[in-house]
């Protein structure tokens, strides 16, 4: 079966959720679970335009959506900020993502790209939005997800997002492992999967096949992204870092 | 990276990340965990009396505090600049070069699996005791020795290796309400001990000339390991509030709590044993303290200071064993141990680092077993000695490195002004006396105190001079020392650079992007960020 086009942060979940635990739930950890998707969002975001990371790693946003109609922010002209190479000039919306554009907009002080991932990978009750609310949203929406109701005796029943077709989980990594196995070239998004896919842990599962020589060769394909993206990704691993030395 | 801007009230940002993060109060009870109240009152305070012979433990106690509290004020003003969670290990690596830092990170990691296997050695020890005393318990090492306390050391090492593996998430607030019941049980018996009929408290444990008498190195040592865990306050540094004023409150706070509660404790149970408590504490060993207050409080006292001791040393194990993780991962990060170090298992947790200490740890029992060495006397005194001797050594290259630091940063600025006049004055000056002054002080007090510690070893360890641990000890941290400042001089000419970000934390370059091993060369077309 063919998988439907996924956006990186889809994949990225369906990776997660390859393997469930005995139980339910993703055996990936709640911590790095919530830093990769906070940030695959973003390099989505990175990727269609609507979001800046300069040199000093501060994320801005470049355009706000009013309507149908892309407006660029003339707060961006003090800080001189130039359009990336890779973004294409007239940005793509991804309306699922808006929540976070709304966000960078509204904060009055720019923040640096770690404290975004941080924030976005926190649950709501401490004032963040979930990066995993925002990706069930729009694969519920897109129909590749259901919610399952687990009843549990004695106790209140269970509910979550679960995959509808459980081909769709493998098949991100699986087509990761196999340009790799095959030398091939992978694509920006790709490569970000990949990337994060390694941050988080979640390698010793979804990319188990890979031998060293094709860590090595994506390690080679890592280097020509973009620096706005290696500087994420770079992120990311700090942010997996602190998460793992807090240990709270 | 940029000074973080001040956070506004309505920030979604800030206040989502300021719920995360630790207070005061917080740091202060992990360190705690560290620095284990009973396992020091009750363990390591009769130990050293019955080997040693030595009373002068409360002038030691007393006098280490303030030469501490001294110390903290230049390790402080560095932690506010450099946020690692590795502490000492980038503070030498930026003050005094980084094959010092690496050096100092060895020792560091050397240091904390010391005191981690003693308390297996003590946990072991109490524990077959008790089993033994209740149910007769025991096991023999082939119809020979008693080992039954190698079963309950494995016990605790397997519960620790389980623990640390899985990152169970309970443990630290389990730990923290074990600090606060270990200090509360010690106040309890203190207070008990000092009403018992009879009781007048000594003057000979507050003799001055105690201080520079023929055990002074070995009082020295015994109160380092004491105080030792205080340092950990700085790597949590970048999870406080407000790195400028939770840490160093919560650092001096503990100082001055956990001084003074063991400045009396020592007193009281020093003046409580009566003119053979050198002799009662060699033939109790632990039980010194809890008999003390038994003959107050009645034999329940003994039960529960058992219980208590056991968990604190299964605390302290955990500490340590969690230290060591933080110390070996934040190393990973930076490739300055093997990369699988920095690496997270799908939990989020450092589990390369824990499975290393881990296995440390169950070598160092298997070892003590086939050797048939004590487990008290050998594995947890020693132990824990080694790594108040390892706690003495690194406090002595912090001070030195904050000197280190403060001197280069000034010379930078010269050296900027010298290229271009119009340069402004140094930006974030420190105060002198946090900067120079105190740190001087410290470092030259610390480094007597070294020597003359090392020259002690023999009569703390309990051995003939230049023989045993009072020769290996020392001699091993040199060796872990040097072997660490070649591997950094190896990296500075295999992976120049992993090099450059020795001591730089997660801005450093070598962290780049995939978690996978990076040539050098990688982020060249990245400006700006390097240091």
């Amino acid at each position: 079966m063919s998988t439907p086009e996924l956006k990186l942060t889809d994949k990225l979940w369906f990776a997660m959720h390859d393997k469930i635990k005995i139980g339910g739930g993703s055996f990936l950890a709640a911590k790095p679970r919530g830093i990769g998707l906070a940030a695959a969002l973003l390099a989505e975001l990175l990727m269609l335009g609507s979001l800046l990371l300069d040199e000093d790693g501060v994320l801005f946003a470049q355009w706000v959506w009013r309507g149908q109609k892309e407006v660029p922010l003339a707060a961006n002209d003090k800080h001189g900020l130039q359009p990336t190479p890779f973004v294409p000039r007239t940005p793509e919306r991804e309306p699922a993502l808006d929540p976070i554009i709304d966000l960078v907009v509204a904060e009055e002080q720019p923040y640096n790209v770690r404290d975004w991932i941080t924030f976005l990978a926190q649950g709501r009750d401490q004032g963040g939005c979930r990066a995993e609310e925002l990706v069930l949203t729009r694969l519920e929406r897109t129909g590749y997800v259901m919610l399952q109701v687990r009843t549990r005796l004695l106790r209140r029943p269970v509910e979550r997002m679960v995959p509808k077709d459980s081909a769709y989980s493998g098949n991100p990594a699986n087509r990761i492992s196999t340009a790799l196995h095959r030398g091939q070239q992978l694509d920006h998004c790709d490569l970000v999967l990949a990337d994060l896919i390694v941050e988080t842990g979640l390698h010793q599962h979804a990319l188990a096949t890979l031998a060293p020589a094709e860590y090595a060769a994506l390690s080679e394909q890592l280097k020509d992204l973009p620096r706005p993206l290696r500087d994420l990704l770079h992120a990311t691993q700090a942010a997996i870092g602190d998460a793992a030395i807090t240990r709270r | 990276m940029p000074p973080k801007p001040k956070p506004k009230a309505d920030s979604a940002v800030a206040n989502a990340l300021a719920g995360n993060r630790l207070n005061t109060r917080h740091i202060m009870f992990a360190m705690a965990s560290a620095v284990a109240p009973l396992t020091v009152a009750a363990g390591v305070f009769p130990s050293s009396i019955g080997i040693s012979g030595l009373l002068g433990i409360p002038i030691a106690i007393a006098a280490m505090g303030l030469l501490v509290l001294l110390w903290s004020e230049g390790y402080l003003a560095m932690g506010r600049r450099i946020l690692n969670a590795g502490a000492i290990y980038a503070y030498a690596a930026q003050g005094l070069g980084r094959p010092i830092g690496v050096g100092v990170a060895w020792v560091a990691l050397a240091g904390y699996t010391a005191f981690q296997v003693a308390s297996y050695g003590g946990f072991g020890y109490i524990a077959a005791a008790l089993l033994h005393e209740w149910t007769g318990w025991e096991v023999h090492w082939f119809g020979q020795r008693d080992v039954s306390w190698v079963v309950l050391a494995l016990a605790a090492w397997l519960l620790v290796a389980v623990l640390g593996v899985l990152d169970v998430g309970v443990p630290a607030q389990v730990m923290l309400r074990l600090a606060v019941a270990e200090m509360i049980l010690v106040v309890a018996y203190d207070v008990a001990i000092v009403l018992a009929p009879g009781f007048h408290l000594s003057t000979a444990p507050l003799s001055l000339g105690n201080l520079w008498g023929p055990g002074a190195g070995a009082l020295i040592v015994v109160a380092m390991t004491a105080y030792a865990g205080g340092e950990q306050g700085a790597g949590f540094i970048e999870e406080s509030h407000d790195p400028q004023r939770t840490v160093p409150r919560a650092t001096r706070g503990i100082i001055i709590a956990v001084g003074a509660l063991f400045f009396a404790s020592s007193w009281i149970q020093i003046s409580a044993g009566g003119p053979q408590v050198a002799a009662r504490a060699a033939e109790e060993g632990p039980d010194l303290f809890f008999n003390e207050a038994a003959s107050v409080l009645g034999p329940a006292a003994l039960h529960i200071g058992h219980v208590l001791f056991l968990t604190s040393m299964l605390a302290a194990a955990i500490a340590f064993h969690q230290a060591f993780c933080r110390y070996g991962f934040a190393l990973g990060r930076e490739r300055v141990l093997p990369q699988s170090f920095g690496r997270t298992s799908s939990k989020g947790a450092p589990r390369n680092a824990s499975l290393v200490q881990s296995a440390l740890g169950l070598a160092t029992i298997l070892v003590w077993l086939v050797m048939g060495w004590k487990p008290l006397e050998q594995l947890f005194f020693w132990g824990g000695t080694s790594g108040g001797l390892a706690v003495l050594l690194l406090f002595t290259v912090a001070s030195l490195s904050v000197i280190g630091y403060f001197l280069r940063r000034r010379r930078a600025h010269a050296a900027a002004k010298k290229n271009d006049p119009s340069t402004g004055p140094e930006t974030d000056p420190e105060h002198w006396w946090r900067a120079y002054l105190a740190p001087s002080i410290a470092a030259i007090v610390l480094a007597v105190v070294s020597v003359v510690a090392i020259d002690s070893l023999p009569l703390l360890y309990g051995v003939n001079p230049g023989t045993g641990p009072a020769l290996v000890v020392p001699l091993a941290f040199a060796v872990i020392f040097a072997a660490g400042a070649v591997w950094a001089l190896i990296l500075r000419w295999h992976q120049p650079l992993v090099y450059q970000g020795i001591g730089l934390g997660t801005g450093s370059q070598a962290a780049g992007p995939g978690g996978l091993a990076q040539t050098p060369g990688v982020h060249s077309a990245r400006t700006g960020a390097h240091r």
